[in-house]
């Protein structure tokens, strides 16, 4: 589809690539919508968690012990009396910082090993590969299972956990966008006229392979969370007092679960509709990213 | 075809070797030492006699040599199928694992059949009725299904049918040979729980290698012909989308050991996850340790398998 | 249906593709015949309509985005655009064949050849698949593959990109068609390869008194093959007649820009090649008037705000301009 080019050979003007990004979200994706919609509720109930939740997440109320629903507590209480929603709220602020730092820490490391391993290629390339072949081949929970439960539970070791295993397996997708421009010309015009690796790498090759790093973080964000509460599920995360979404349906208080079932209800409902919503959401960034996905299918005339 | 398959067996050794490398040096990793703490469990124990002989229990355990002497001892065992001695109780680890994998081999079966059974029929409807509502549903319960985290439906699954209608799923292991109605309902909802997010993502799959396939000159060739819609999907497009698909069902196994994990705690099956777990909770390092060479190994085998069903469906992929 | 009518009339043909940039009108009131055992060339350069066309006449228009908007095809007396879907599937493969223009992605990789080209034959001839594939063997044999039947048992990427293309011709010669249309049937193949391929559809046309559409942008191969010539522009037909009035003497000035861009054997050697200035059209956005008009050296004002229709410039020889143009 050709441009009209006018006889002066102006280009037409663009708009702000924000807006425009924003415009054909609501436009082509609908679901997509509905998730970022989710995404941003999400994270401010996360930033201002204190301000919404009714009360300290971690103050006892025995009187009101296993309460379902009531106006006081109106997501029931736990098995000390603590309020869920204030848990659930607070849960959502664990959930968004162990989700989106060990995000940064996938795509971070992911870089780095693709980086180096596609663009030295030959030795380097294969025994990193190597590597990577084998961490591959190990179950994920596995492994995070085998370092937390020595490391210890917290938030810190649980983010860097998550965002180092996390991060080799998205190496490949790094190293294959850097393959795929390594051999352009523009590089090795850097490269015949003196421009140094470490310039070319983050000047160059970085710049370009945005579109799959950014999937690859939306990605991630999702399964860091729905790993996180797995793990804290099993008892290797977070400390059973951290408010996690996962944590709060593990075995502490399985016991009364089966009186109070509200209690499993709402973390795991909570989870399901955050992690969907990330999941949705970097579809649909995929999507728009992706031109080649349009199309097929329908009948004939 | 043979050269092919000599040459695949080939690269699994030095994968193999990797990982066990990984696995050996992650679960040696431990700070602080395991005899003090050891040393402290047994002087603390009632009726314990005097000071505990540490240099015996570091023979005992074959900590007292180097590192690489220990890697080297330990994969001398492994090659003869000895995977050492658990530390409760010095029983055989190989006994200990090989006694739980039924049960998990059978849960991850059923749930990869389960899930297949489903997901691919809705998969294929939806790619060739795109944009229908049939469609939208069929994708929305895909994303659905992989969104749910399995503990929580393994959780309510328990819970809810305890609280609304007093029924418990069955929580002893009835043997397959005994009675295999019996078993295959105790496993069935576990299965069930812990495929959902495998149907998710098959179903998803096999949707975008439909509209792929769909797309292309071939298909177009079989409409000219006058064939009739179901057999230019089933045979035309549903073969060639089914390829890919099968592959990337096959590179999906591992993940299920995870689910696997916490599906065997959630439902109390005697099964290898939940042997992983208990393990780990009794710092039982040899078992930990087997536990994640076997599991791993398998997967190795498993990418194996992928890759030479692959050859065996797909005739460019067969040259020698 | 009498000897004399044409198999295949087609009047005032229009397919039009709706896509968010606007409505594209590939092919926009195209009339035209085909009589039975002749070939008709119908040229055009990409995007000129003339793929659509021929998909037009088996209607396999994909829908969306496309839709044959207006017109009549009538094949052996019937209407093909009044038929139902069913009645259509029966006359796919079985009377009217088409072959592609790709052989490698045009048929199934992970299926025998054999067995594509007996599906035809299963499906219209109710023949069993052992009969079937049997008498793809025949067919494969009459395309001049070597060792059909073990050929038969091969996939496509197994073949050459001339054998491929010869299996399809099998592919659709099984049910004996009475149309069989060819979208650029060599452009994708060998020059050596094509000329083998061309003879072998000139020699099934005439043993089986076949009608053929030959679909090509190579002037060459219409010159050779045809009997009438079709040329094609932004979707309209815009010069038809016999092969040789349209070759000795072209009245329209694309087809008179076609054969000078074109090296002939005995040309000058001094002589240039005259490209055809300008750019083809945006097929979305056509210009007013004849959408030749901004690559025309004869342009008038009357070129520019007018359509200009199919006139007769000589015997059974039509033109669609305003000027007259001899060469």
């Amino acid at each position: 589809m050709s441009e009209a080019i006018s006889v002066t050979g102006e280009l037409p003007a663009r708009r702000n690539p924000l807006v425009r990004f924003w415009v054909r979200l609501l436009r082509e994706q609908p679901l997509g919508t509905v998730a970022a919609v989710i995404v941003i509720v999400f994270v401010l109930t996360a930033i201002f968690a204190d301000a919404l939740a009714p009360y300290d997440y971690s103050i006892p109320d025995l009187p009101s012990r296993l309460d379902g629903p009531t106006l006081a507590h109106p997501l029931g209480a736990d098995q000390l009396g603590r309020d869920v929603l204030s848990r659930v709220i607070h849960g959502a602020r664990v959930s968004l910082i162990v989700g989106f730092a060990a995000a940064s820490i996938n795509v971070v490391v992911a870089v780095i090993i693709g980086a180096i391993s596609g663009y030295f290629g030959g030795r380097v390339d294969m025994i990193v590969q190597r590597f990577v072949d084998g961490w591959m081949a190990i179950p994920g929970l596995l492994i995070l299972l085998v370092v937390m439960s020595f490391l210890g539970r917290g938030m810190l070791n649980i983010v860097l956990v998550l965002g180092i295993a996390g991060g080799i397996g998205g190496s490949r997708l790094a190293r294959s966008a850097v393959i795929a421009i390594k051999d352009s010309l523009y590089l090795t015009a850097a490269r015949t006229v003196g421009v140094p690796v470490r310039r070319i790498l983050s000047h160059h090759v970085l710049p370009n392979i945005m579109a799959p790093l950014i999937i690859l973080f939306s990605a991630s964000v999702g399964g860091n969370i729905l790993s996180e509460a797995t793990l804290s599920f099993l008892g290797f995360g977070l400390p059973p007092d951290v408010p996690s979404w996962g944590g709060m349906l593990s075995g502490e208080g399985r016991k009364f679960m089966e009186i109070a079932p509200h209690l499993a209800l709402w973390p795991g409902l909570a989870l399901t509709i955050v992690v969907w919503g990330t999941n949705m959401f970097g579809d649909s960034l995929r999507d728009l990213l992706d031109p080649r996905m349009r199309g097929g299918g329908g009948g004939f005339s | 075809m043979g050269g092919y398959l000599w040459r695949r067996l080939a690269y699994m050794v030095p994968t193999l070797l990797v990982v066990s490398v990984i696995i050996f040096s992650l679960v040696r990793m431990v700070p602080g030492d395991i005899i003090d703490q050891m040393v402290a469990e047994m002087a603390a124990q009632p009726g314990a006699s005097g000071t505990v002989d540490r240099a015996a229990i570091e023979r005992r355990l074959g900590l007292d040599v180097p590192v690489y002497v220990q890697y080297g001892r330990w994969i001398a065992g492994v090659v003869q199928g000895d995977l050492g001695e658990t530390f409760s109780g010095y029983g055989s680890v190989t006994e200990k694992i090989f006694g739980r994998l039924p049960v998990t081999f059978e849960l991850g079966l059923l749930s990869i059949l389960i899930g297949l059974v489903i997901a691919i029929p809705i998969g294929i409807y939806s790619a060739i009725r795109q944009n229908s509502v049939g469609d939208y549903v069929g994708r929305t319960t895909a994303i659905a299904f992989m969104s749910v985290p399995n503990f929580w439906v393994g959780t309510m699954v328990m819970i809810y049918p305890a609280v609304l209608f007093r029924w418990s799923p069955p929580m002893e292991v009835i043997p397959f040979f005994e009675d295999p109605l019996g078993n295959l309902g105790m496993f069935v909802i576990p299965s069930m729980v812990l495929g959902m997010s495998l149907a998710g993502s098959t179903m998803r799959m096999t949707r975008t290698m439909m509209l792929e396939v769909l797309r292309q000159d071939f298909i177009r060739t079989a409409w000219s012909k006058g064939l009739r819609e179901r057999i230019v999907i089933l045979r035309h497009a549903t073969r060639n989308a089914l390829i890919p698909v099968v592959t990337w069902v096959g590179f999906q196994i591992p993940m299920l050991v995870g689910g696997a994990v916490v599906t065997e705690t959630i439902f109390g099956l005697p099964g290898t996850g939940r042997l992983l777990v208990d393990a780990l909770s009794d710092r039982d390092y040899p078992v930990v340790t087997g536990v994640a060479l076997i599991v791993a190994a398998f997967v190795v085998l498993v990418n194996l398998l992928v890759d030479l069903t692959y050859a065996w469906l797909d005739p460019r992929a067969r040259q020698d | 249906m009498t000897d004399s009518e044409p198999l295949l009339q087609v009047t005032d043909l229009t397919t039009h593709f709706f896509t968010e940039d606007g409505v594209v009108r590939s092919v926009d009131g195209v009339s035209f015949d085909v009589n039975k055992g002749e070939v008709l060339g119908l040229v055009g350069e990409s995007g000129s309509g003339k793929s659509v066309t021929a998909l037009s006449m088996l209607r396999l228009i994909p829908s969306p985005p496309g839709r044959i908007v207006a017109g009549e095809i009538r094949f052996d007396g019937r209407d093909l655009l009044a038929l139902t879907e069913d009645e259509m599937r029966e006359l796919r493969g079985n009377e009217i064949a088409m072959i592609f223009q790709e052989p490698m992605t045009s048929l199934n990789p992970v299926l025998t050849i054999g067995r594509q080209v007996a599906e035809p034959l299963e499906v219209h001839q109710n023949l069993p698949v052992k009969h079937a594939l049997a008498r793809a063997v025949e067919l494969l044999g009459e395309v001049n593959i070597a060792d059909p039947a073990i050929r038969a048992q091969a996939y496509p990427h197994e073949f050459s990109g001339g054998m491929r293309q010869r299996a399809m011709i099998a592919m659709g010669m099984g049910c004996d068609p009475m149309l069989m249309i060819a979208d650029e049937p060599t452009t994708a193949l060998d020059v050596t390869v094509q000329t083998q391929l061309l003879d072998l559809l000139q020699d099934l046309t005439r043993d089986s008194d076949m009608a053929l559409i030959l679909i090509t942008h190579n002037l060459g191969v219409v010159a050779r093959y045809a009997d009438r010539v079709n040329v094609m522009y932004a979707g309209k037909i815009v010069e038809k007649g016999p092969a040789d009035a349209i070759y000795d003497a072209p009245r329209h000035p694309y087809t008179i820009g076609l054969m000078a861009s074109v090296p002939q054997l005995d040309q000058d050697l001094k002589q240039r090649l005259v490209p055809i200035k300008g750019q083809p059209p945006d097929m979305s956005n056509l210009p007013s008037g004849c959408a030749f008009h901004p690559r025309c050296p004869y342009a008038t004002d009357q070129c520019r705000s007018e359509t200009p229709v199919l006139e007769s410039v000589g015997q059974g020889h039509e033109a669609a301009c305003w000027v007259d143009v001899r060469v």
